[in-house]
């Protein structure tokens, strides 16, 4: 019945003023793939992640998940869909410590209803299992040392890791990142990408990630599409794109 | 001149006052500190509380005694040699209007007072009845609040709430008879007449106690799951939506809880001063003092509430004290240094310590230490490893 | 009766100090992206210098004269001016410098409305002290307990109209032409609204940002002084004159946008005539309804509230952001 991709979009367009960000974009992302989304500076894939995110709804076009039409629905919406996202800038919240940033990406906590919150039998076992799993999560992550620390107290490199954290706790069937690996060191970058590869053939979560480090991302990716200019230019399998000549010059002009 | 003071009746005074003061605050701290709404018409929900008292409650009272015991506050009237002239017995079908109107009101009183001295089981049941509609009536104004509070932000959200609740408590109560009796305001009746003379003090050990279960509270919602969301979504809005915080529900929520506790305060304010009056809920008393506490004790933080609230509570009873010395030395009434003080007080605070004397801390949900020890057993092999994690340095 | 006259003129002085209000509320919140809650007790400050304009020239002994303008609204100006310009550097600038958040500085300016209160109600009881101290038997008239009084009845009229309502008018018509030839045939006005419009291009320019930001806050100051002056004519003397006042100067500059002087200005007198023929015809309506005379005028802030209200959910960004091209050839006014 449910065909192969998870997600696609058919003819977004989005403007800003009088430009447009994307102009006619068609995508599909295979289920349990991980799937890169590439292109130079300004070439509109943050503003897709953001339609899909439902950040901003499009001027015109699709979006499908799961042969469902998810266009403009509200964030939380979406992400109670099954889709989550990471910011290129990370978002966290700021006076909250490592731990509670993961935690709160936690789907389904029974304590987050504010009327009965106050009843700690409901939720407490919930609670234990989401912070034991975000602190497995750091772990993995290698920011197991900075639990308590308030996440305003972070480098770059690290906030990224603590969005990229958020991601994985939100149980999420669809992942979109925003350049997770951006001020990331290298070797903790191929163990992240390993580990996303790991994720998708355990338990089938399907990854679209934005990134531009491909010398260390391309190894991991099953499939590529580069944009340009607010459309897609190209798209196959990760050393086809990576060679194509329209990509290589957009990346030129870029 | 030798000061004279009644240690007893200041310690009670300032037990009430830090009460009232300590669950408005925490209210406030539940919007304003965890959530991130500039609550700045908090007045108009601790006066919606008082309101019902005065408006409802004064009528409904008034009603049932005048239904169920028709005789005897009949008698009541007519032994009163002023009212007997004026209240007869086809009267006693409107006593429920008389005593909610400025006229009838000082009058009935006391007559009401009489009564309930009579019937003190019936008081008490009126009183649960009243504060339980006072909390409900709460909570719905903060659910019709919510709407345009929803779709607002920041300082727009400011303004609503400051223009409503100035119009309410200013113009519609000050000068709207119906309400409160408006610029005299009403008497009520005294409910709590089973506490005989003691009755102010009965009513503070009351609010003390509805202050010390309204900490419990804030204090488990501040170290649950919802705690910590509500932090999530002060800190940032879009970040939590798309982490499947619905913000609007978030918000509404909060501030309906937030309401039906300023309301509870109101209320118990109002059956403590035995009367009310819309010039005792103005901005200052009601929203600019809750937001000095929070901000001198510690912005989302319960304890830091109280300690925000007992410290500008001491400071005002020591105006208060010094104030008859002041007052032949000064050209002016000593009250306005109070004011000015304060005023100074929460701008010097946000330039040295904004986060205020006890600063917010993460909610504890649960024991953290330990699951992160039970972590580092579980999945870390290497004693180093584990040393180093511990130690809070990054493992290579 | 469809028109009252006397109405009319009445709401003319009242409309045009709360376009003064808005216009310069506006103006500060341009420059400090915080509202001023403090605003409203700004005119009453000026409204105090008429009182000492009233007791110092011995107007309270002649009875009306133009004195009262001339010497009150220079002073108000440059009372309220300093005022204002003390709160921005004194306390927003160095507050928002350590990055404090709106609603901390939002809580600051609340902080400064009960200081300047506080501080009009010392001079208040020490100007009530000398004035019943005084023998002399007109000055202790001037102001009676506690702390209020009227001082209508020293403005002079024109042609049998109270001055306030011809002069409040023509100020706020000559302030918003001034600040309007100001801001675009003037090199500084120029650099006022680069400044406003992106301080980190115009510092790389060599504007001096704090500078222009310091006098847009002393002139929003004055305006509120001058709005002040206008404002007790209309009403009672009191320290806490702003408090409720500050709900309709909201309004103004809501409805007005929060970003234009001129629809600051317009919102402004559109409240004030908003609140004074509401209540004007909903008491006809009423009082025909209910058969009894009903008086409104002191629920006016309601129509305020009500304004806030819908802006807020039909046009948050005001009166300024519709596009009125296509609203006046929707009308038929325009092709
Ligand atoms: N909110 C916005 N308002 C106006 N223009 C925007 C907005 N968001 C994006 N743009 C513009 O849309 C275009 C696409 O931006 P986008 O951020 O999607 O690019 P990108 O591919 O993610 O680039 P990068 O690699 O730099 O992250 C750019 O020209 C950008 O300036
Ligand atoms: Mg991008």
């Amino acid at each position: 019945m449910q065909s192969n991709h998870i997600i696609e979009t058919r003819g977004i367009v989005k403007t800003f003023g009088g430009l447009r960000a994307l102009d006619g974009v068609d995508i599909k992302v295979q289920r349990g793939s991980l799937t890169l989304l590439i292109g130079p500076n300004g070439s509109g894939k943050t503003t897709l992640i953001n339609v899909i995110g439902g950040v901003y709804k499009p001027d015109a076009g699709q979006v499908i998940y799961e042969g469902e039409d998810i266009t403009g629905l509200p964030p939380h919406e979406i992400y109670h869909k099954g889709i989550v996202r990471t910011f290129q800038i990370p978002r966290l919240f700021k006076n909250l410590i490592v731990t509670e940033n993961l935690a709160t990406a936690k789907r389904g906590n029974p304590g987050e209803n504010v009327y009965l919150a106050p009843l700690k039998s409901r939720w407490i076992d919930f609670e234990t299992k989401t912070i034991r799993e975000s602190m497995i999560t750091e772990l993995k992550l290698k920011i197991l040392h900075m639990w308590n620390r308030k996440s305003s107290e972070l480098s770059g490199g690290q906030m990224k890791l603590v969005e990229i954290g958020r991601s994985l706790m939100a149980g999420a069937r669809l992942v979109l990142m925003d350049e997770p690996a951006a001020g990331v060191n290298p070797t903790l970058a191929h163990q992240i990408f390993a580990m996303l590869k790991e994720m998708t053939r355990g338990l089938g979560i399907t990854f679209l990630i934005v990134e531009h480090r491909l010398e260390i991302a391309a190894e991991y990716a099953d499939y590529v599409i580069a944009m340009a200019r607010g459309k897609v230019i190209s798209e196959g399998k990760p050393n086809e794109v990576m060679t194509d000549p329209v990509v290589v010059k957009s990346y030129l002009e870029g | 001149m030798p000061i004279e003071l009644d240690i007893g009746t200041l310690a009670q005074s300032l037990a009430y006052f830090i009460a009232a003061y300590t669950i408005v605050t925490l209210s406030l701290n539940l919007e304003a500190g965890f959530t991130g709404i500039p609550n700045f018409g908090k007045h108009l929900f601790v006066a919606a509380g008082a309101f019902v008292v005065a408006s409802i409650g004064n009528r409904l009272s008034a009603y049932i005694v005048s239904v169920l015991y028709k005789d005897e506050i009949l008698k009541l009237i007519q032994e009163d040699p002023l009212l007997s002239k004026r209240i007869t017995e086809a009267d006693i079908g409107s006593l429920w209007s008389m005593y909610a109107d400025p006229l009838g009101n000082r009058d009935l009183d006391r007559i009401m007072d009489k009564f309930f001295a009579q019937h003190p089981e019936l008081g008490i049941l009126l009183f649960i009845l009243i504060l339980i509609l006072a909390v409900a009536i709460g909570g719905l104004l903060g659910l019709l609040i919510s709407y345009p509070a929803l779709r607002l932000r920041g300082e727009y959200l400011a303004i609503l709430l400051l223009a409503a609740a100035e119009m309410v408590v200013m113009a519609i109560g000050y000068y709207w008879k119906p309400l409160v009796g408006g610029t005299t305001g009403l008497f009520l009746p005294r409910y709590l007449a089973v506490f005989g003379q003691k009755v102010i003090l009965g009513v503070t050990v009351l609010l003390i106690l509805a202050a010390v279960a309204m900490y419990l509270y804030a204090q488990r919602i501040a170290n649950s799951p919802a705690g910590r969301m509500m932090r999530a979504v002060r800190d940032d809005e879009l970040a939590a939506a798309s982490l499947g915080k619905d913000i609007a529900k978030v918000r509404r929520d909060v501030i309906i809880i937030s309401s039906a506790m300023a309301a509870l305060a109101g209320a118990l304010i109002a059956i403590h001063t035995g009367s009310v009056v819309s010039t005792h809920y103005q901005r200052f008393s009601w929203t600019f003092i809750p937001w000095a506490m929070m901000i001198v004790g510690g912005v989302a933080n319960n304890s830091g509430v109280v300690v925000g609230v007992a410290i500008i509570m001491i400071l005002q009873k020591f105006v208060d004290i010094v104030k008859p010395m002041l007052a032949p030395v000064v050209p002016f009434d000593p009250v306005w240094l109070y004011q000015i003080g304060l005023g100074l007080v929460i701008i010097l605070m946000l330039y040295m310590r904004p986060q205020g004397i006890i600063p917010e801390k993460p909610s504890r949900t649960v024991n953290f230490e330990e699951i992160f020890e039970d972590v580092l057993e579980d999945k870390v092999e290497d004693e180093q490893a584990k040393k180093m994690i511990r130690e809070g340095r990054a493992t290579p | 009766m469809v028109l009252n006259v006397q109405l009319f003129l009445d709401t003319m002085a009242y409309a045009s100090v709360l376009g003064l209000l808005s216009m310069s509320l506006t103006l500060t919140y341009i420059v400090s992206r915080v509202p001023n809650f403090a605003h409203a007790t700004f005119a009453a400050i000026g409204s105090y210098m008429v009182l000492i304009v009233v007791w110092l020239l011995g107007i309270y002994k002649t009875g009306p004269s133009w004195g009262v303008y001339y010497a009150s609204l220079p002073l108000s100006f440059i009372v309220v001016g300093a005022v204002a310009l003390l709160q921005y550097l004194i306390v927003l600038r160095p507050l928002a410098k350590k990055g404090i958040s709106i609603d901390g500085l939002m809580i600051a300016t609340l902080g400064i409305d009960i200081i300047l209160v506080g501080l009009l109600n010392i001079s208040a009881d020490f100007l009530e002290e000398i004035f019943q101290q005084s023998p002399d038997k007109d000055l202790r008239k001037l102001v009676t307990y506690p702390r209020s009084g009227y001082l209508s009845s020293y403005e002079p009229t024109i042609m049998g109209v109270t001055a306030s309502s011809i002069l409040g008018p023509l100020l706020l018509v000559v302030s918003t032409v001034g600040f309007y030839l100001f801001l675009t045939r003037t090199k500084f006005g120029t650099a006022m609204r680069a400044a406003i419009e992106n301080p980190q291009l115009a510092e790389t320019l060599g504007i001096n940002v704090n500078l222009v930001y310091s006098i847009s806050w002393f002139i929003a100051g004055g305006l509120a002084g001058i709005a002040g002056v206008i404002m007790v004519m209309t009403t009672k003397l009191n320290p806490t004159m702003g408090w409720l006042l500050i709900v309709s100067v909201f309004a103004g500059s809501i409805v007005g946008g929060l970003g234009s002087l001129f629809w600051g200005a317009v919102g402004g007198l559109l409240i004030g005539f908003l609140e004074q023929f509401g209540v004007y015809y909903t008491q006809i309506i009423l009082g025909a309804l209910t058969g009894e005379t009903v008086s409104l005028g002191n629920y006016r802030q309601v129509f305020s509230l009500g304004a806030i209200v819908v802006m807020l959910l039909v046009a948050p960004q005001g009166l300024a952001s519709l596009n009125w091209g296509k609203i006046l050839s929707r009308l038929g006014l325009r092709r």
